[in-house]
């Protein structure tokens, strides 16, 4: 580590020489220890999974959640330091609820990306705070309808509108990963945490962005983001740990628009061909060592 | 009897400023309205300002835009509906900028309402809001006094809409062609204007739709037929 | 002074990612002197080790009432403890004055997170220096969290905190799974095994040392609200668990009845 000794890591805002901020950076090391987070968007909607290690045997089996609901159609998963990730996840839940209260529908996903980016960006200011020790996936379903208008009063007119633009799509599955220096993009499938590397080659052989985004069914990125979770903790196999997913699909489709937890019946079935799948590599790659 | 501007009750118990305007402050005794129809959305106004019974303005512009393809309606106090609309302005400007996208009407509205709504006590404003977006079309929502927000497939205020609710009633038909949309404004507010003493002037009239904004003229020294630029 | 550059203040990370003062936090929890806390399907226990400063002294609190259904032990700072359980009594006796019932334990829980991860993250701002077991029973039955001064809270089966903590909790791993059907009393006696487990060498449970706070909720949802048994009225259960009667069979002790008089 260059950066030691130098007194430009000592403080956060502070500009080493050659531009850096050490602070973030260091901020990012603590991500990197963080169990892995991985989201998977496909056309039919987005799906969150955390690999939760089991610190302690003590801790209650299945209680303590780590992937948030934001609004009814946004969810949020977090590699790190989890008080800041539930700190972080508060705001998100305020930035949301401002964001009804005043323009009286819901946030898009692209929205609160972009503000809980500058939201996380603030704290790499100012010397009186430090940045998040998380980094962020943020996944949602904007509705792809009429966008609905809160506390309207009726129903409103039976007929529809005139003068829409016909063969226009809008709305859909939307994904975005935050880093602590407020960094944000839009992504196909995200990774973070200790397990990151492996993770992002697994997605990477999806296709996320070609072909295999197209075809990829909701039900199937659950399956994969599984396996993703369990290939990512292969490397360090030292503790246990938990399995935690939700989803979000279209108003079509399983959740019908809202972000939920995945049924438990799907988590296991997708948690059991994920162990098939890793048994099955060992034994390729222990074929391949005796040839 | 003085009724005084506060919006309360009158000494006497009985009496209360109804309109809430105060002594001399100018009013918009109007008929406004819009209307969706195949493509879009029409709104039209009468052009009368009154302070009492004097006309203080007869050519007024009661439609205010407020962007691109998002106009307004006014009717109520001049002063209220202008600073209102002025703030909405300013808001849905600051949105597009931010967001990197128009606002949709129901933004607008949601907006409108929330100014109206915080401040019911100290507004008198009855608005509609109009606008075309791409993915909603032409949408109608009015906004009346207590600050309620109503999605409409088209609406009607001011004082001279009570006395078209009949014609309209009967007269309006879903979707209809442009032409016939905006016959059907002119022959509304024909009506409004004949009967209602606070209304009158010319008719202005905007059509909104994936073209953008097109404005409508239409005099009374020709019967309001022809269409003036 | 300083051990080294990165541990003077909460909102400095080192280079690998740690924040040295909210460790130096943690350890607070250890100098103060355990609690244990266990949770069973209809109930959940808090047991604790009470200290004095001298023999002529009075002993420090260990367990405090939140609200009717919730009861807190501490490690660590006491005053620090008084801050946040201050301001749990607040927000539960406000929810209740809201929503006409008794706050969700992990509501509660949730908000002292959030509190003190702000202090985490602030110049001039220091972490809490305790931890804290939080034992209550709302609509979902009994539950345990353990709150660190970083803000984290955890759901547990069982837990333990404080001074040579380890050793319980060696003990409630052992016997985890036969926490869930325990009743009152076996629950109450699991406890005070794992704090015995944590004494040091000649230190024995005492009247005087020894606190049990208990809250429950039976199968048809009735709740009994969390209660600190202190002095006389532990020495039963204090006997039950002593060496000799290690090999004794479990039960009949009377001390539950007469305490259950008055609730």
């Amino acid at each position: 580590m260059t950066s030691i000794g130098t007194g430009y890591d000592l403080a956060n805002s502070i500009f080493s020489p050659d531009g850096r901020n050490f602070q973030v950076e260091y901020a990012v090391k603590a991500v990197e220890n963080g169990g892995t987070s991985i989201g998977i968007r496909c056309k039919e909607g987005v799906v969150l999974a955390v690999e939760k290690i089991i610190t302690s045997k003590l801790l209650k089996p299945n209680a303590n959640k780590r992937i948030a609901t934001v609004d009814r159609h946004l969810g949020i998963v977090y590699s790190g330091m989890i008080p800041d990730g539930r700190h972080f996840v508060d705001r998100a839940r305020d930035e949301a609820r401002a964001w009804r209260d005043t323009f009286k529908t819901p946030i898009a996903t692209a929205d609160l990306a972009s503000r809980m980016g500058g939201y996380m960006q603030a704290y790499t200011l100012y010397q009186s705070v430090r940045p998040f020790g998380i980094t962020a996936i943020i996944g949602g379903f904007d509705p792809s309808t009429d966008l609905p208008v809160d506390g309207e009063v009726g129903r409103g007119p039976s007929c529809g509108a005139g003068g829409k633009v016909p063969g226009k799509t809008f709305g859909g599955p939307g994904l975005y990963m935050i880093e602590p220096s407020g960094l944000y993009w839009g992504y196909y499938g995200a990774a973070t945490g200790k397990g990151r590397q492996a993770a992002k080659a697994e997605l990477e052989k999806l296709d996320l962005a070609g072909p295999g985004g197209e075809s990829l069914t909701l039900e199937q990125a659950v399956k994969e983001a599984a396996r993703i979770i369990y290939v990512a903790h292969d490397d360090n196999k030292d503790k246990d740990f938990e399995l935690e997913m939700t989803w979000i699909s279209g108003p079509d489709g399983p959740t019908k628009g809202l972000h939920q937890e995945v049924p438990r019946a799907l988590r296991e079935e997708a948690e059991r061909l994920a162990k098939k799948a890793l048994e099955s590599d060992d034994e390729d790659e222990d074929g391949k060592m005796e040839e | 009897m003085e009724f005084g501007n506060s919006g309360f009750l009158n000494e006497d118990g009985i009496h209360l400023d109804m309109d809430r305007l105060k002594k001399g402050e100018v009013n918009l005794g109007t008929s406004i309205m819009a209307v969706t129809f195949k493509d879009g959305v029409i709104l039209g106004a009468d052009s009368r300002t009154t302070t009492g019974a004097y006309i203080a303005n007869r050519v007024t512009d009661k439609l205010t835009q407020v962007h691109d393809t998002i106009w307004c309606c006014r009717s109520g106090s001049a002063a209220d509906t202008q600073a209102v609309a002025d703030i909405v302005k300013y808001q849905l400007e600051l949105f597009h900028m931010m967001n990197g996208k128009p606002p949709t009407t129901q933004t607008a509205a949601a907006i409108f309402q929330e100014i109206c709504y915080a401040n019911k006590d100290m507004l008198s404003a009855g608005l509609i809001i109009a606008g075309w977006d791409e993915r909603h079309g032409g949408q109608v929502y009015s906004i009346p006094l207590g600050g309620s927000l109503h999605k409409q497939p088209y609406a009607i205020g001011g004082s001279g809409s009570t006395y078209i609710y009949g014609y309209c009633d009967a007269n309006w038909r879903e979707g209809m062609e442009e032409e016939d949309a905006v016959n059907f404004v002119k022959g509304a507010l024909r009506e409004a204007i004949k009967w209602d003493g606070s209304s009158g002037g010319v008719i202005r009239m905007v059509v909104l739709t994936a073209k953008g904004a097109d404005r409508h003229l239409y005099l009374p020294d020709t019967d309001y037929k022809v269409r003036h630029a | 002074m300083f051990r080294n550059n990165y541990d003077n203040d909460s909102v400095t990370f080192s280079p690998q990612g740690r924040i040295f003062q909210v460790e130096y936090a943690a350890e607070a929890v250890k100098q103060g002197s355990v609690v244990v806390g266990i949770a069973s399907k209809t109930h959940v226990a808090l047991v604790a080790i009470k200290r004095n400063a001298e023999e002529l002294s009075s002993y420090q609190k260990k367990l405090f009432p939140i609200d009717e259904h919730v009861g807190i032990a501490i490690a660590g700072l006491t005053s620090d403890a008084r801050v946040l359980s201050n301001f749990m009594k607040q927000q539960c006796l406000a929810h209740r004055l809201t929503y006409g019932r008794s706050m969700p334990v992990r509501t509660l829980v949730d908000m002292i997170g959030s509190k003190a991860q702000i202090n985490t993250q602030h110049y001039g701002k220091r972490p809490y220096g305790v931890g804290l077991l939080v034992a209550g029973v709302d609509d979902h039955g009994p539950h345990l969290f353990e709150f660190q001064p970083s803000g984290m809270t955890e759901e547990m089966v069982a837990f333990a905190i404080g001074a040579r903590s380890q050793m319980a909790r060696t003990y409630l791993e052992k016997n985890l799974d036969k926490f869930a059907d325990c009743d009152r009393e076996e629950l109450i006696r699991h406890g005070l095994k794992a704090l015995k487990e944590s004494l040091v060498q000649d230190r024995e449970l005492t009247v005087d040392n020894t606190s049990v706070g208990v809250a429950g909720a039976d199968k048809a949802g009735v709740v009994e609200p969390f209660k600190v048994y202190d002095g006389q009225e532990v020495s039963a259960w204090i006997e039950s668990v002593a060496d000799d009667k290690e090999a004794a069979p479990a039960g009949g002790s009377g001390e539950g009845e007469t305490m259950e008089v008055d609730s």
